[in-house]
């Protein structure tokens, strides 16, 4: 089992707003081992970027245990606060990278002002300051950029430069807030590339906030589901993806959407026809390329079974494709559930919808 | 020249040097304002800064400080020049020896551009995207960093605005110390123009003050642009 990076335990955060308390974070447990990608996913106002801000005690916690690579930077338990140090805050702090949204780079200097800015602190002498902030521009491909200014950039370069800047001393956490969200789809591919090959290459623990489901498809190894400021899912990114529990979830990754426009899709004349028994919908999820079988004629030849599919989409998750399939399964009662039966054997995740719900 | 001199005698009498001379007149309305606004600029740069800083949620958060700095900007905003000009003469007396000149002027010209300045700061550097302060913080910078680093280099063009904008008003009220006896183009104006029914000083010292104001509006102006990197 990889190194525990991130521990946050029981994390509340409350806000005082115009007399009212508004509690942002409740009771929110993360953990994060060292080399995950780690997606945070919910709408907006559901506390996802509260949450991750505790990391860095950017937001102090109401209470709740903060830990990062095995040491206590926040705990506050029972009414007894422990806290370390500002001098030792802003040390930990350049252990923990953070790009934002809307990149945050200081418009008044130049790129590599920008990335040598971080570096005010290190111990390197200004020589090696500039060949470290340099390397860096290299590793984001924007070294001939270097004395250009923010404005003088494009979204995509400015958040490259932005976590040019968040790598400069070595750190080995990256939190990117909505990082993507400000990027037309290109330069959110080439970010999260980016993020992608940073964490294969320098093994950089990413934890990655966004209400883009795409974004965390492309990346993420594990994902949490928050809303109103809990986290009301977590677990793998297939498994959450294939197998979503809460239905704020299956909204999310659009699983709801996809069983309206089948049922919307559905030739209700042809259907109404038909006896109830004798058909139901059916929406199957494969992982893998391994159902490559002619289910169609499979179960219409051992089981009886007539398929018509109503539509279909392949999906990748972190590149492994993912099969939607929603088809209307016409036959006896029996035969149906032998078909599914099969089906399930063969390692399709099978949902049944039965003609009345989808009639109803 | 004669003709001038036909056309404007009384400004041609005054002459260029001399105790009521033009260039005298000139000189100590240049002298009060680049010491008051150095002296008032400073402190008013400080207080400004401290406005934004002491503020709840801002990156020093200091409640007591905060109250002080904002209710001594208040009060000695709220006080106007001319009252303040002599409601402080013991304190002018007290520090420079004397309660008129143009020397004795600076503490009253100072201590009200100090409140000025400081809401002038306060507005340009309030206007500092939070995010790149947040950045900087999470980088590990220091409250001197975000200061100086974040705050005043990346507001710098909007504080050269706002610094044209204070001087302007401070080349307006060092003519109104003139009024008592403070000395420069104001006093001009007044003592040898207006009060002697001479309008041709009147006249010539109001385009000297315009010409400086003009000067200043168009420094400003092209440092203003020239130091932003924001929007190109």
């Amino acid at each position: 089992m990889a190194k525990q990076l991130i521990n946050l335990e029981n994390i509340n955060v409350s806000f005082d707003q115009a007399g009212n308390t508004v509690q942002a974070v409740k009771d929110a447990s993360l953990q994060v081992e060292q080399g995950e990608i780690y997606g945070v996913v919910g709408y907006s106002g559901a506390g996802k970027s509260t949450l991750v801000r505790v990391i860095n005690l950017l937001q102090l916690p109401t209470s709740g245990k903060v830990e990062i690579n095995g040491e206590v930077l926040f705990e506050k338990k029972d009414g007894v606060t422990k806290q370390i140090g500002t001098k030792e805050l802003r040390e930990k702090r350049r252990n923990i990278g953070m790009i934002f949204q809307h990149f945050n780079l200081l418009e008044e200097k130049t790129v590599i002002r920008n990335v040598e800015f971080a570096l005010k602190h290190s111990k390197k002498k200004e020589k090696e300051v500039t060949a470290q902030a340099l390397k860096l521009l290299k590793l984001v491909g924007l070294e001939d950029r270097k004395d250009f200014y923010p404005a003088q950039l494009s979204g995509g370069q400015q958040q490259r430069v932005a976590i040019a800047r968040a790598l400069a001393n070595d750190p080995d956490i990256l939190i990117s807030d909505e990082a993507t969200s400000a990027l037309d789809p290109k330069s959110t591919t080439q970010i999260l590339d980016l993020l992608k090959r940073l964490n294969k290459e320098l093994g950089l623990t990413i934890v990655l906030i966004t209400h883009q489901m795409e974004a965390v498809k492309q990346v993420a190894d594990k994902i949490a589901v928050m809303s109103s400021g809990e986290i009301i899912e977590r677990g793998e990114l297939v498994d959450v993806f294939t197998h979503p529990q809460k239905e704020l979830t299956k909204e999310l990754i659009g699983t709801q959407g996809e069983l309206k426009k089948a049922i919307h899709l559905l030739d209700k004349d042809a259907i109404q026809r038909l006896n109830h028994e004798e058909w139901e919908l059916a929406h199957l999820t494969y992982t893998g390329t391994n159902v490559v079988d002619p289910i169609a004629a499979k179960l219409y030849k051992d089981f009886d079974v007539e398929v018509s599919i109503i539509f279909g989409n392949v999906d990748e998750l972190r590149g492994t494709p993912v099969g939607t399939l929603f088809v209307t399964l016409k036959g006896a009662k029996d035969n149906r559930e032998k078909a599914i039966a099969y089906l399930k054997k063969a390692g399709v995740d099978v949902e049944e919808y039965s003609s009345r719900e989808v009639i109803a | 020249m004669s003709e001038f001199a036909h056309l404007m005698p009384n400004v041609v009498h005054l002459g260029w040097l001399g105790q009521n001379g033009w260039l005298t007149s000139i000189g100590q309305t240049l002298y009060m304002t680049f010491w008051a606004a150095l002296f008032g600029g400073v402190i008013g740069l400080i207080f400004g800064v401290g406005l934004v800083i002491f503020d709840k949620g801002g990156i020093a958060e200091n409640r007591v400080l905060f109250n002080i700095f904002d209710k001594i900007v208040s009060i000695v905003r709220a006080i106007p020049f001319i009252i303040l000009l002599a409601f402080i003469a013991p304190v002018t007396q007290a520090i420079v020896g004397t309660q008129i000149g143009p020397t004795a002027a600076l503490v009253p010209l100072s201590l009200c551009v100090i409140p000025f300045y400081a809401r002038q700061v306060q507005a340009a550097i309030s206007s500092v995207d939070k995010g790149k302060i947040e950045a900087a913080q999470s980088l590990g910078a220091t409250v001197p960093d975000l200061i100086f680093d974040v705050y005043l280099r990346e507001a710098s063009s909007e504080l050269i605005r706002v610094t044209t904008v204070t001087l302007i008003s401070l080349i307006g009220m060092t003519a109104m110390a003139g009024a008592i006896g403070a000395g420069g183009l104001g006093n001009t104006a007044i003592a040898y123009g207006y009060n002697q029914f001479s309008n041709d000083i009147t006249l010539v010292a109001t385009l000297l003050v315009l010409i400086l104001v003009v000067f200043v509006q168009l420094t400003g102006d092209v440092l203003a642009k020239a130091t932003s990197h924001s929007h190109r």
